[in-house]
């Protein structure tokens, strides 16, 4: 018996003990279904530790959020900095996940699943691999390719990558997009990424990089291919601006098709980074029920407030513009989206009696990616959240976007532009903004008849603000007009009131007690602001990220 | 808000007196059982005998060595209670001894003697120094050898070694006594583990602990963080946790522990030796009459070091200032007139305690020829010194052996654990200690309503720290039975066959309850509740066969067999959200239940042999030889093969130099050479698996690691020199040993820069490959030392030990800038450790001073906050007053002028450069004493709960009161006018115009946001971390006999034990002892607010009867 036991032993059998609770990347992969599943993820996890460097970056740093104490406020951002180590974290994680599915794909997929949802999913990882590099290049500047990680590994040279320059990278993001609009399909299955998302964010990419190097002025071929992508999507896709602006921030609205390319968060904290944390950051406290929000003492900006005409020194609001009140909440705003069973919420009855205190010095709170409390969440999607955790999606291009990158392209280096299809656009952007149909709207004085610089300038922010987007405008104007970049930031009202808690509570103002910052910090901003440093841990395992970029040959690469 | 009570002491162990009285009969009645099966046989033989012979008196004295009369020895007639005790003049009498009767005489230091009665009627007895344990049998794996025998390095911890402190769990008990042994606790709370390397850190696993094998089934962790227990980032965000495996084992149960060192002792173990063996073997009945004994303490614990922080008149004063500094903020109404306050609410003695603690054990063993058993039942509690944490622990042990034939033997070990613990986040950012720190002195901890008061102030949101920590549950309850049922079969004369079956079962229940609360304007309304329910079984078959025989002077022995275990892990969890009450704990009842469910099976197989040889007792020889299949590997490197020799030379037994005996009595030199491996790393990480990751578009599943096809065993080679001396009389013992060791291979992450995607969320992150990566040498020198400086009636007894080890990494994977990292908190670098370097390393910058004015500014090397454009702004760009950093280097090398990431280096090694231990014990008639002190020499300590207590960030926070010795800036001509031109509206906004008044602080400038992040990691955090510890002393009396057996008592002895009286430091946190972080496994010596170890005053009884 004994030399059965021991022969039992020896056996491999007895040692082979691949996972037994789930898959592996051999046996997955076998269906269409699972290919998908395998895509799902790089909709929502590798970005996680991303969202607060893309809220900091994209509003704190252009001026459109006051965030207290920050580095984002100041622009001293160190490379030790937990937002910046994260997100450039984040971002990577991202690249290796869309190059690690492109391969499995390739190597791994098994006999039954169709050459179609290859392409799909592949496309689809593209789309996303060009959107971190896309984020990468203007947040850091020039950074290296890494177009294959286990290459990378595999050859073990991974700690001598030298950084690519800026038009190279621009051309690597411009050839992964190009591949990806050859493999997607036309439409997708709800909420997933299709031809047009590529189309979208290739027009974006080629408006961001024609100013790249230039003084001055743009590149006109780019603009042109800018002006060529969005109208595709204008035209082709089948796609309209949602009736109603704020609608577009709610749970219902996760999947709609104002959407190309979202983050598709799940309220679960099981496992972590799954789940959309935004609102923690962002929203007053109490706001839901799990102890989870903290971030009233940060709100839009004064500057902010100035450009939607409003002003957080009256009680009165200007509700003209309805994309103010769905951007941020102020004295005598009521919203019946939150806190649906407690009849609404107001902002000033709330901090007034509730909290007893105005927490944010601009007089103004976040009101996008809020979802709400837990009854909103049930209400929204039909299941409740959990602490930091809600499952809205994060629009990261929406179709008025690609309105605006339109008008912007066709207007180019000219003064002013009246081409009929960008001022359509551009009107149904503000038609909706005004709360009235496009066919109303142009007969009124509000409509555009010409476009200008400076308007669609604006109108980018009212229409974008606090969608993390806000800072890549001025590092696209800082490619060509670095002093205009410079001044504009410069000239912000960043700062705070003081005393606005016994203006709204008395209801009178009194200027000695409520008044804006009399001597407003103004940030050192330089042409080094407009790239971030990479996080210490990199520069001490690569010193080449410290030295100059190198030419890189993008046609060596392929998909 | 309902407050929780806390209970007094002793309401917890209202259950207590039931279930010890339960133990106690279950004890009575196993005892019974076997006392009867032990009386039938002893009563027959009395009966023959007495029939036969006369029973009589006998008389005797016994004396020492040197002729002097030995009073206080013990005289028993073996295998009975009766004895007596020798008075003053070493002189002892006894009546009715039967002629067949033994005589035993011991006294402790003592060789023990027995002496058959006989006809004799007077006896005179030389009592004769113990040579120290050359006979002592020890377990060497595998089986037993004689101490003398042994060529291996090994350290050997008898009963009294563990019990001469007060502990909790066996590994406390290693603490500062085994030379070559580095133990650091991991926390000061109850039940927490120890962190133990043998002979330095020669693996970058997070797994360098020890094997621990008890009565030879390896002992199962359960793992290793928080969140394998289910209890999520509850006990913070690192691989590390305090929770031991060990603490299911009770201490009292411990006969010895045997640590093996060198490779020639652990290649046994084979893959699982390299970091070390630790052999633990309880205790077995011996043949005799039922002896019971009753061992028992009771304690308080305290906390007996403060931080320097400021009380709230300081704070005033303090937030007054830098309100003037700033200007920009106005001094707060409350504090106009600081000298009206007081001292405010002192947080550290809030959230520290005075705590209790206790021990019971009783147990009972004896049997027969046939039967042998030992039974014992404990109880243990330990509230923990900072509020919120406890330990309790029940545990029962069977251990019986039976002769069922003469070549029959059978043996079952069996011990069944259950602990209970409340858990706190001490440690971290989040933990208690820090967040209490932190909070300001004007916080009450309540408000005039008698609820917890909190505070939210502007971007300042303060839950109350004492209400965070005792509303919040966090408990773990574990059950284990484990042990073995073996067979000893000998077929032939000197062959044994040892078949046998261990196993560890095991489970456990990790739960949290965040409670619907409400602290001032912080709210959860929504309740939270988690619990794990973990399941493991592990099987350990054993076979082998051990052949010894002796031919003339030659002894051999020839051992070869096999053993292979199977681990069986599962969990099932289930969280929800929004239950009905605070009342029950059952997220069943909550929205939308989530569950987890996991499981794996991990195996292993193995096929050894030794083959040991002794001629004389001059010459020895061993040989060991192992081959090891492991699952954790794949199909292409599965097995791997271990040899090891080591050879001894007993050259005071050879007749050449038998001159030396009157000096040397015992002298050995040993020489071994040994290959071990390591496999610790985890199942499938030569595949890549693939995890769930749930999304509104629907389930996704990602690849959570890159693969490592070619992922093999990490190996390790060890030399091992060393020399035992017995010297006079062998009154002294001294151990010399020295050692290299290398760890190649070494299973680790490959370290990768984040453009591999391979960082951030653990979550979230593509894990990066695990592979063999690197190479890390080990040298180091042990002495330990034993010497009996005065025997007699005042007894004098010393150990101690001394170790020194030097680490290295040799080799790194990757290109030349690769290099192994450690964090602090998250993701924040402190430790670098570089190829050629010792390991871990801290890591930052120099700091050579503060800025004066703008001319030192301008003339010492720029840091990157230095503006560009030349205007400087004391909000944003570097400030007189800010840190002055030293230039180190630059992109060539050499020194550039610029402070940047260049610029940091090496600023000091955690690592000691030798630990010590010093043991005296003295006894004089019935008393002894016990002095233990032990320490560490030259290493660094990363104060990193400073950065946040001495940063000056945020005026909400408090700070250590060192930082009234900031910089203080004044106008260089306070008399200049301003116009408001350039927004320059005062002197501390005009950069030319501004001086410190104090230029030799080493503390900056206070300013909010901190533009030139002074606080970065520098020297400035770092402290001498050397330090001698009073460890223990212990006073006990033992009754003397003479009353004793009056009351049919044995032995009767009570004791008084300080622990941890006072510990000598230079060091300004809490506690010196800071081990491996608990965040990062490639951090030592961090202190993030670590669980500072507490002072214990106990008192105990033992009794036995």
């Amino acid at each position: 018996m004994a030399l059965v036991v021991l022969g039992l032993l020896a056996c491999e059998e007895f040692l082979d003990r691949p996972t037994i609770d789930n898959y592996n990347v051999d046996n997955f992969y076998q269906t269409d279904e699972q290919c998908f599943q395998a895509v799902n993820p790089i909709y929502n996890s590798p970005w996680y530790d991303f969202q607060r460097g893309f809220f900091k970056i994209g509003e704190v740093l252009s001026g459109n959020f006051y965030w207290g104490a920050s580095p984002y406020m100041t622009f001293t951002i160190n490379s030790t900095d937990q937002d910046l180590v994260n997100m450039s974290a984040s971002l990577w994680a991202v690249n290796a996940y869309c190059n690690g599915t492109l391969e499995n794909i390739d190597l791994k997929a098994g006999p039954d699943v169709s050459e179609e949802t290859k392409l799909t999913v592949k496309g689809e990882a593209l789309v996303w691999k060009a959107m971190a590099y896309f984020y990468l290049v203007r947040i850091f500047g020039e950074v290296p390719i890494v177009h294959s990680n286990s290459a990378e590994i595999s050859e073990g040279d991974y700690n001598n990558k030298y950084k690519a320059t800026i038009p190279n990278i621009y051309d690597y993001i411009i050839m992964t997009l190009e591949q990806a609009i050859e493999w997607l399909p036309e439409k997708n299955e709800k909420g997933r990424i299709d031809r047009y998302s590529a189309y979208g964010l290739l027009s974006k990419v080629y408006l961001t990089k024609s100013g790249y190097g230039l003084d001055g002025s743009r590149n006109t071929d780019d603009l042109q291919k800018a002006a060529q992508y969005a109208l595709k999507v204008i035209n082709n896709s089948g796609r309209d601006l949602l009736p109603v602006y704020s609608d577009v921030f709610r749970l219902e609205s996760n999947d709609s098709q104002e959407s190309l390319l979202a983050w598709k968060w799940k309220a679960s904290r099981d496992p972590w980074t799954q789940n959309n944390s935004l609102q923690s950051d962002l929203a007053l406290p109490k706001f839901s029920e799990f102890a989870d929000t903290w971030g009233g003492y940060n709100g839009p900006s004064v500057d902010l407030q100035d450009a939607f005409n409003e002003n957080a020194l009256s009680l009165n609001r200007e509700n003209t513009d309805r994309r103010r009140k769905a951007t941020m909440m102020m004295y005598s705003d009521n919203y019946d989206y939150f806190w649906a069973d407690k009849g609404g919420f107001d902002w000033a009855d709330f901090c007034l009696n509730e909290l007893n205190e105005i927490q944010s010095p601009t007089g103004a709170n976040c009101v996008k990616h809020l979802v709400g409390n837990n009854n909103d969440h049930v209400l929204g999607i039909g299941y409740g959240m959990q602490g930091m955790a809600t499952s809205l999606s994060t629009h990261l291009l929406r179709l008025s976007d690609v309105y605006l990158i339109y008008a912007e392209a066709v207007l180019g280096n000219d003064a002013s532009s009246s081409d009929a299809k960008a001022l359509e656009v551009f009107n149904q952007v503000r038609a909706r903004a005004y709360g009235m149909d496009y066919a109303e709207f142009v007969g009124t004085s509000l409509a555009a008849t010409s476009l200008s610089f400076d308007k669609i300038w604006k109108e980018r922010r009212l229409e974008l603000a606090c969608e993390g987007d806000r800072w890549y405008d001025y590092v696209r104007l800082h490619y060509y007009k670095p002093q205009e970049a410079i001044a504009e930031l410069k000239a912000q009202r960043r700062s705070s009131y003081t005393g606005l808690f016994s203006f709204y509570e008395s209801g009178t103002l009194d200027t000695d007690v409520t008044y804006y910052d009399k001597n407003p910090v103004i940030p050192n901003i330089t042409d080094d602001s407009f790239t971030l440093p990479f996080p210490d841990t990199d520069l001490t395992m690569n010193k080449h990220l410290m030295e100059p970029a190198v030419e890189h040959d993008i046609s060596e690469y392929s998909y | 808000m309902k407050k929780k009570k806390r209970s007094l002491p002793g309401s917890n162990y209202r259950n207590l007196s039931n279930y010890l009285t339960i133990i106690f009969i279950t004890v009575l009645l196993v005892s019974r059982t076997s006392a009867v099966i032990g009386a039938k046989t002893t009563n027959s033989t009395t009966r023959t005998s007495s029939t036969f012979q006369q029973e009589h008196v006998v008389k005797g004295k016994v004396s020492d060595q040197t002729g002097a009369p030995l009073p206080g020895v013990t005289i028993i007639i073996k295998g009975t209670n009766q004895g007596t005790v020798s008075d003053s003049n070493g002189e002892f009498g006894l009546d009715d001894v039967s002629p067949d009767a033994t005589l035993q005489f011991s006294f402790i230091g003592m060789k023990l003697q027995e002496h058959k009665v006989g006809d004799k009627t007077f006896f005179e007895v030389i009592m004769e120094a113990d040579a120290i344990g050359l006979e002592e049998v020890v377990a060497v794996g595998y089986g037993t050898m004689k101490k003398g025998d042994l060529s291996g390095a090994s350290v050997s911890m008898g009963e009294q070694d563990i019990k001469a402190s007060v502990i909790t769990n066996l590994d406390q008990a290693l603490q500062g006594r085994a030379s070559g042994v580095t133990s650091m606790a991991t926390s000061g709370a109850p039940g927490s583990s120890v962190s133990i390397r043998v002979r330095g850190q020669s693996t970058i696993n997070s797994n360098a602990e020890p094997l621990y094998v008890v009565d030879g089934v390896i002992l199962q962790g359960g793992g290793t963080s928080g969140s394998d227990w289910g209890l999520g980032d509850k006990l913070g965000n690192g691989s590390v946790s305090s929770i031991s495996p060990l603490s299911t084992i009770n201490p009292s149960d411990i006969l010895s522990v045997e640590i093996l060192k060198d490779a020639s002792a652990t290649a046994i173990y084979g893959a699982q030796g390299s970091n070390g063996v630790i052999l633990i073997t309880t205790k077995r009945g011996k043949t005799g009459e039922a002896k019971f004994t009753y061992e028992g303490m009771i304690g308080v614990q305290d906390q007996r070091t403060r931080l320097e922080m400021m009380n709230l008149r300081e704070f005033a004063e303090y937030s007054n200032s830098v309100a003037m500094e700033n200007n920009a903020l106005e001094s707060r109404n409350e504090f106009l007139d600081p000298s009206l306050l007081g001292a405010g609410t002192n947080w550290q003695d809030a959230i520290f305690q005075e705590a209790f603690m206790q021990q019971h054990q009783v147990s009972a063993s004896g049997g027969t020829d046939a039967i042998r058993y030992y039974v014992s039942g404990s109880y243990m509690n330990q509230e923990g010194t900072i509020i919120g944490s406890n330990f309790e622990r029940y545990s029962v042990r069977t251990n019986l052996d039976a002769q069922l034939k003469p070549w029959l033997k059978l043996g079952l070990t069996i011990n069944y654990a259950n602990t209970n613990e409340d858990l706190g986040l001490a440690e971290g950012t989040e933990g208690v200690v820090n967040y209490s720190l932190l909070t300001p002195p004007d916080i009450p901890i309540y408000d005039i309503e008698g609820n917890y008061a909190s505070v939210i102030r502007e971007g300042y949101t303060r839950v109350n720290p004492i209400a965070n920590t005792l509303d919040k549950d966090l408990t773990l309850q574990r059950e284990k039975l484990n042990g073995n049922i073996f067979m000893d079969i000998s077929p032939l004369k000197n062959l044994t066959w040892h078949t046998e079956l261990g196993y560890d079962i095991n489970s456990s229940k990790g739960e949290y309850f965040l409670p619907v609360v409400t602290y001032g304007n912080w709210t959860r309304s929504i309740n939270e509740n988690s619990i794990r329910r973990n399941n493991g079984t592990f099987y350990q078959l054993k076979n082998y066969l051990t052949y010894d025989n002796k031919v003339g002077m030659h002894n051999y022995t020839l051992m070869a067999g096999q053993d292979a275990w199977l681990s069986s892990w599962e969990y099932m969890s289930i969280y929800a959200t929004g239950l009905p009450d605070n009342e029950i704990h059952n997220p069943a009842l909550g929205n939308d239940p989530v569950i987890g469910h996991a499981f794996n099976k991990t195996s292993m197989s193995s096929f050894f042999g030794r083959g040991t040889y002794n001629y004389n007792d001059k010459y020895y020889g061993t040989y060991t030889y192992r081959r090891d299949g492991s699952s954790n590997f794949g199909p292409k490197n599965r097995w791997a093969s271990f040899h090891a020799f080591a050879v001894s030379w007993r050259f005071t037994n050879e007749k050449f130099l038998e001159w030396m005996k009157p000096v040397i009595t015992n002298g050995k030199i040993r020489f071994g050479w040994g290959q071990t491996g390591n496999s610790n790393i985890g199942g499938y990480l030569w595949g890549a698996s693939i995890s769930r990751m749930p999304t509104s578009l629907g389930m996704g599943y990602r690849q959570s690691n890159i693969a490592n096809p070619y992922i093999q065993w990490e190996t390790q080679e060890q030399l091992n020199l060393g020399l035992d001396l017995g010297l006079i009389n062998d009154r002294i013992n001294l151990t010399v040993d020295v050692y290299d060791k290398n760890s190649a291979d070494m299973l680790m992450d490959l370290q990768l820069p984040s453009y591999m995607g391979t960082r951030g969320n653990e979550s979230s992150a593509l894990a990066p490959p695990k592979g063999n990566y690197g190479e890390i040498n080990n040298k180091g020198i042990e002495i330990s030392m034993f010497s009996r400086n005065l025997t007699g009636e005042f007894q004098w007894d010393t150990k101690f030990q001394i170790s020194a080890n030097r680490n290295k990494l040799v080799a790194l994977d990757g290109t030349d800038n690769a290099h192994i990292e450690g964090y602090g908190q998250w993701s924040d670098v402190v430790t670098v450790t570089n190829v050629g370097e010792s390991l871990y390393n801290f890591y930052g910058y120099k700091v050579a001073g503060v800025y004066t004015d703008l001319e030192d500014i301008e003339n010492s090397p720029k840091t990157d906050k230095y503006p560009s454009d030349g205007v400087f702004n004391r909000y944003n760009t570097v400030w007189v007053g800010d840190l002055k950093f030293e230039d180190i280097s630059g992109p060539d090398g050499v020194k550039d002028g610029i402070i940047d990431a260049y610029d940091r280096t090496n600023i000091g090694s955690p690592m000691p450069k030798f630990t010590y231990g010093l043991e005296n014990t003295f006894r004089y008639k019935n008393f002894d004493l016990t002095v233990f002190v032990n320490g560490t020499y030259g290493n660094k300590i990363l104060n990193y709960t400073a950065i946040n207590l001495s940063n000056m960030k945020s005026i909400w926070d408090n700070q250590l009161d060192k930082v009234t010795q900031r910089a203080i800036l004044e106008p260089i001509n306070g008399d200049k006018v301003y116009d408001q031109s350039n927004g320059i509206s005062s002197w501390y906004d005009d950069i030319t115009n501004v001086q410190v008044t104090n230029p030799d602080t080493k503390v900056p400038r206070a300013i909010a946001n901190d533009p030139n992040d002074n606080d970065r990691i520098s020297d400035r955090y770092i402290e001498d971390g050397s330090y001698l510890r009073i460890k223990n002393i212990t006073l006990g009396y033992t009754v003397p006999t003479a009353i004793t057996n009056r009351y049919h008592l044995e032995n009767l002895r009570i004791y008084m034990n300080i622990q941890n009286l006072y510990t000598f430091t230079k060091y300004t946190g809490y506690d010196p002892e800071i081990g491996v972080s608990t965040v990062n496994q490639n951090v030592y010596g961090l202190d993030n607010g670590k669980y500072p170890i507490p002072r214990i005053v106990s008192l105990g009884l033992n009794v036995s009867f």
